[in-house]
């Protein structure tokens, strides 16, 4: 086994991560989830420490799978179950806030 | 090629890497049983669960997508892979709607390879996104184009300028084409096109890519020309930046092009940083095509028409045909099917050339016009018909265009066609004696000039005699006869 | 009076059979039950609205004699398995309102033999947590002990078999959600093999984990659900084919190996009752050896890796753009971080960042690559055990079912509670958690067996074996 150092998460980590995965946090969760994210690592560190050789047999159960290209089902099949679960349409397209930002 | 600073007197080296998107023609979509037709007229018909993203739904792998990428791969004489994986490429965007496209990372379907001797990096395989319309202060998403089955090709960075680059993103449509895996419009977004581009200072790639200037990535080009203002616009600016000319520095980072400015544009897209966190797709079981027969690189091969540059060699070689003729051929399919069936009766170059140039010429500007009829009326074979029986003297090179215009308003045999409406050249002289005298006895004014030495008035009999015989006599007969008697 | 309590699958089927009772009064004998309990104990979200339907239906079956053994059987379902038409919110709240556009695979076949599904059933918000505490929709209580958490993830599930607000139950179990509330209620639950079962339609945890399971009080009703459902499915492309299923595997006795070490780190009153089922199954001929695998040292941790990559990626879909509860902000990037910051409880937010740490650039190779060799690791150790032995036999958890609130703000502490189950997941071995006993204070313990590969089978022989 190496010697690792244990992980910490701090504030700034956690707003970092909650900026990738698009998660609005108040200032508590931050502070909370630092402390949280930090043990939870410090635990799973102990894989860090583990040689692993640079051949790993892989052991795919299942490979080379694939679906015939025929049979299209039908348009319009699920389309309206999926239209009405959309909270705003026009046109029969769903509507969001404005998604280029090109100044 | 390399460009010389006017102020500094520095050689800068031009560096253009392609990133090429193109659909894949296929029934279905890559991952669902959706109806693949990113052109549907109205929005989100061809939806399900899967392609919008439903929650519990599972990927399933389109076969043909993965055969089409391959095809592509043996057609470039590329590496296909043996063991291959989907990716989940993570990032937020209303248009990808599991969050994540399915795409590939480490292990590509196809590597290496090469097309118009530009080095291919990778072809890998993954599905399209959404389409969305702006208005206003609002976007309208439509997910019939979300999941079509999507290659992404990326080239080395050996390109040097516009002229090659587009010549490239051309020949790889007409692959495309030529295959049958994509029609690869520009205009309509079945195609995209992205040039990674730098100026160095310090050569040309030679595998240390930290000899490479700073990159730019222009996307959004959506025709061959945009393809090449962009280019040429983007190593100006850069120059003008490098030289001291503008200021401002040269930043890694995506841009536009202003097709009413006619210029590139810094596009801020995402806000999202760009850590993709890649990984293995879980819900898709890896490849191992070495034991997929139907995969292999001979298989595959042996399933390829035809391809542009063999044909070019063939056309050239075997017909001796004008370059620009050759690649008439190679862009327009069903007149290069109607040469292959004419050219298959005829030997000669002689007659190829004829026949090339009645279809690339002459049929295709019936085709083209306003003339009434269709081009599946006239098949190979007449055309080739019709060339023999200019050579036999039968048809006049206006015959031949009269013939042509009859079969392609209604069909049938250049033979029906020509005796029908009564093209066929008088080419025997008894017949032809008569008129000849006719016109003589008809026009003593001209025989006495004639007579006198005034020879040009030739061609004013034998016009008298085409007029007389409606076009249908042969003019060196006629010509011959008018000589012989006119020196009684 | 229907007698629920002692009520099987064969038995219910033999009584509608002979018009003993009506599938009607089978169904609103569960009904009641529902009606009498849930208030208190919180097993049902939402009861699904097409139950007359669906009862009419069946009775028809037995009328035009197309019954099949699971016609007008009331089974209740996991909050994370879509059911077309019927909300279907993974006890989130950013699906709160949201009603499936389609079935999962396991229902549409269910349906088709003729299952009543009677209505959601309350987990741990997708399915993250051991408890039901992670529920947006309040805790689900244990029937045996309403004091204590039902466990989870699929707590409701459980609880609905062990309350006799159903007859069975499907749950889902990526690292021990059906096995560990089993164990805590004190009845039955199988994870199959890997790709025994379609998830298609399962909302997703951890992809290459999850399977859709059953729950009940037999294991003759298990058999029955599972093979009903199992089988390759044209929307999941990891389900197995068919024939491994058709390999006769039952022993008249078994090699059960007992990692001694590992499970001498559960509590005192659950190694109690442990060790004496364990007396009992020699004395029933098989045989225990003790041994030590120091892979499965390393199993929590390689799970607690990659099953918060895979959630941060699974999860990412739900924004509320497309369908669900959308929170509006100022522009899209905030409205996509308001609405999740809103919409998901604190699990699911540790899970999201944690995952988006160990796969995120830089970390990936420390974490989720680490965690990838060593499960491929874990499945070769394990093969080489199951060349000798044909179980391995631990504890279900390392405890009783913990009190409401007990857990307090350790997630640690709930993911220890894991230990025992997470192997089978991680390695895609079937598992099967049997009630072992009851404590001194009357808590159930469960006894887990372990299988190889495609070993389900062997797994519900034993249980029928030791009189399950």
């Amino acid at each position: 086994m190496i010697n690792v150092q244990p992980t910490v998460i701090r504030e700034a980590d956690v707003r970092h991560l909650a900026r990738l995965a698009q998660l609005d946090l108040s200032d508590a969760e931050v502070t909370k989830f630092s402390t949280q994210l930090t043990s939870i690592l410090q635990y799973v560190d102990r894989v860090k420490g583990v040689e692993i050789s640079d051949d790993v047999k892989r052991d795919f159960r299942k490979i080379n799978v694939f679906r015939e290209d025929d049979h299209a089902h039908e348009a319009g099949e699920d389309r309206e179950a999926i239209l009405a679960e959309m909270p705003q349409c026009e046109d029969n397209m769903l509507i969001v806030q404005k998604i280029l930002s090109t100044d | 090629m390399e460009r010389k600073g006017t102020k500094t007197g520095k050689t800068y080296y031009p560096t253009i890497g392609l990133e090429i998107h193109a659909e894949m023609k296929t029934h279905t979509k890559m991952f669902c049983r959706c109806k693949n037709d990113p052109f549907a007229s109205e929005p989100n018909t061809h939806i399900c669960p899967i392609c919008t993203g439903q929650p519990g739904t599972l990927p399933y792998v389109n076969k043909q997508a993965v055969k089409n990428v391959m095809r592509v791969g043996v057609a470039l004489g590329s590496t296909l892979a043996d063991f291959s994986e989907f990716d989940r490429k993570n990032y937020f965007y209303p248009d990808i709607p599991k969050a994540y496209q399915i795409s590939q990372y480490q292990y590509p379907l196809v590597s290496h390879g090469s097309l118009l001797g530009i080095a291919i990096e990778r072809i890998h395989m993954e599905e399209d996104t959404a389409t969305s319309i702006h208005k206003g202060d609002r976007s309208l998403v439509d997910y019939n184009r979300s999941s079509v089955p999507l290659m992404e090709l990326v080239t080395k960075p050996v390109i040097h300028d516009a002229d090659t680059a587009v010549a490239f993103a051309k020949e790889l449509q007409l692959l495309l084409r030529t295959l049958g895996v994509g029609d690869a419009n520009l205009e309509k977004g079945e195609m995209r096109i992205e040039a990674n581009i730098s100026l160095s200072e310090s050569g040309y790639f030679d595998g240390d890519f930290s000899k490479l200037g700073t990159k730019t990535e222009v996307k959004n080009l959506n025709s061959f020309k945009v393809v090449h203002a962009a280019i040429e616009y983007e190593l100006a600016r850069q120059l003008a930046i490098l030289e001291g000319e503008s200021t401002g520095t040269i930043v890694q980072e995506t841009r536009g092009w202003d097709e009413n400015k006619q210029c590139t544009f810094s596009q801020r897209s995402k806000e999202t940083a760009d850590d993709y966190r890649y990984f293995p797709d879980p819900d898709i079981p890896k490849y191992r095509f070495s034991e997929l027969p139907e995969f292999s690189s001979e298989v595959l091969r042996a399933s390829l028409p035809e391809l542009p540059w063999e044909k070019r060699a063939r056309y050239s070689t075997a017909y001796s045909l004008k370059e620009e003729d050759i690649e008439f051929y190679l862009q327009h399919p069903l007149f290069d099917a109607l040469f292959a069936d004419a050219v298959s009766t005829l030997s000669g170059t002689d007659a190829y050339q004829k026949a090339s140039n009645y279809i690339s010429t002459v049929l295709v500007g019936y085709h083209n016009g306003d003339a009434v009829g269709e081009i599946a009326n006239v098949r190979g074979s007449e055309v080739a018909q019709v060339v023999s029986m200019i050579a036999e003297g039968k048809l006049s090179s206006r015959g031949a265009r009269d013939v042509l215009s009859a079969l392609f308003k209604d069909g049938g045999t250049a033979h029906d066609v020509a005796e029908k409406h009564g093209y066929l050249q008088q080419s025997d002289e008894g017949a032809l004696v008569a008129i000849v005298q006719k016109i003589i006895a008809d026009n003593p004014e001209q025989t006495e000039r004639y007579k006198k030495g005034e020879q040009k008035l030739l061609q004013y009999f034998v016009g008298q005699g085409m007029k007389e015989t409606r076009g249908s006599g042969n003019p060196e007969i006629l010509s011959n006869l008018f000589k012989k008697m006119l020196a009684q | 009076m229907i007698d629920l309590e002692h009520l099987t699958i064969t038995n219910a089927h033999n009584a509608l059979s002979r018009g003993e009772y009506t599938v009607r009064e089978l169904v609103d004998a569960y009904r009641a039950e529902i009606e009498k309990k849930n208030t208190d104990l919180n097993v049902y979200t939402s009861l699904f609205t097409d139950i007359d339907e669906r009862v009419a239906i069946a009775q028809e079956m037995f009328t035009q004699g197309t019954a099949t053994l699971l016609t007008g059987i009331p089974l209740a379902l996991k909050s994370i398995i879509a059911k077309k038409g019927q909300v279907t919110n993974a006890s989130s709240k950013i699906l709160e309102h949201y009603t499936a556009t389609y079935s999962a695979t396991v229902v549409e076949r269910l349906e088709q033999a003729g299952v009543i599904f009677l209505g959601s059933a309350n987990a741990d918000e997708f399915a993250m947590g051991a408890s039901t505490e992670n529920s947006a929709f309040g805790v689900t209580k244990n029937p045996v002990d309403p004091t204590r958490v039902a466990g989870g993830s699929s707590g409701g599930s459980i609880a609905a078999v062990k309350a006799n607000m159903a007859l069975a139950a499907l749950g889902t179990d990526t690292g021990g959600s059906i096995r560990e509330p089993a164990a805590f209620c004190g009845v039955i639950g199988l994870k199959s093999t890997y790709g025994a079962v379609s998830r298609y339609g399962s909302y997703p945890m951890g992809s290459s984990f999850d399977q859709i399971t059953p729950t009940a009080k037999t294991i003759e009703d298990i058999r029955i659900v599972e093979e009903a459902m199992r089988g390759e499915d044209g929307y999941d492309m990891t389900c197995l084919p068919n024939e491994v299923w058709e390999k006769e595997v039952t022993k008249k006795t078994y090699t059960i190996a007992v990692p001694k070490r590992l499970v001498d780190g559960s509590d005192e009153e659950v190694k109690k009752v442990f060790y004496a089922f364990v007396n009992r199954i020699q004395q029933e001929g098989h045989t225990v050896t003790e041994v030590d695998i120091p892979i499965l040292d390393m199993a929590l941790a390689v799970y607690y890796i990659l099953i918060p990559a895979e959630v941060s990626s699974n999860v990412a879909r739900y924004d509320g753009l497309r369908y669900g509860t959308k929170v509006p902000g100022k522009d899209l990037w905030d409205t996509y971080a308001k609405t999740r910051g809103q919409g998901f409880g604190d699990e699911v937010k540790r899970r999201i960042m944690l995952g988006t740490y160990v796969l995120s650039a830089g970390y990936a190779d420390k974490y989720y690559e680490k965690a990838l060799a060593l499960r491929e690791e874990l499945k070769s150790e394990l093969k080489k055990v199951f060349a000798t032995y044909d179980f391995i036999l631990t504890p279900t958890a390392p405890s009783v079912a913990p009190k409401i609130g007990s857990l307090g703000d350790d997630p640690l502490k709930e993911y220890l509670l894991d230990v025992f189950t997470v192997t089978a997941n991680t390695a895609g071995i079937p598992a099967l958690s049997l009630p072992a006993g009851n404590t001194e204070e009357h808590l159930p313990v469960g006894a887990q067996f372990m299988a190889a590969w495609e070993k389900d089978n062997q797994l519900i022989d034993i249980a029928k074996k030791l009189g399950f």
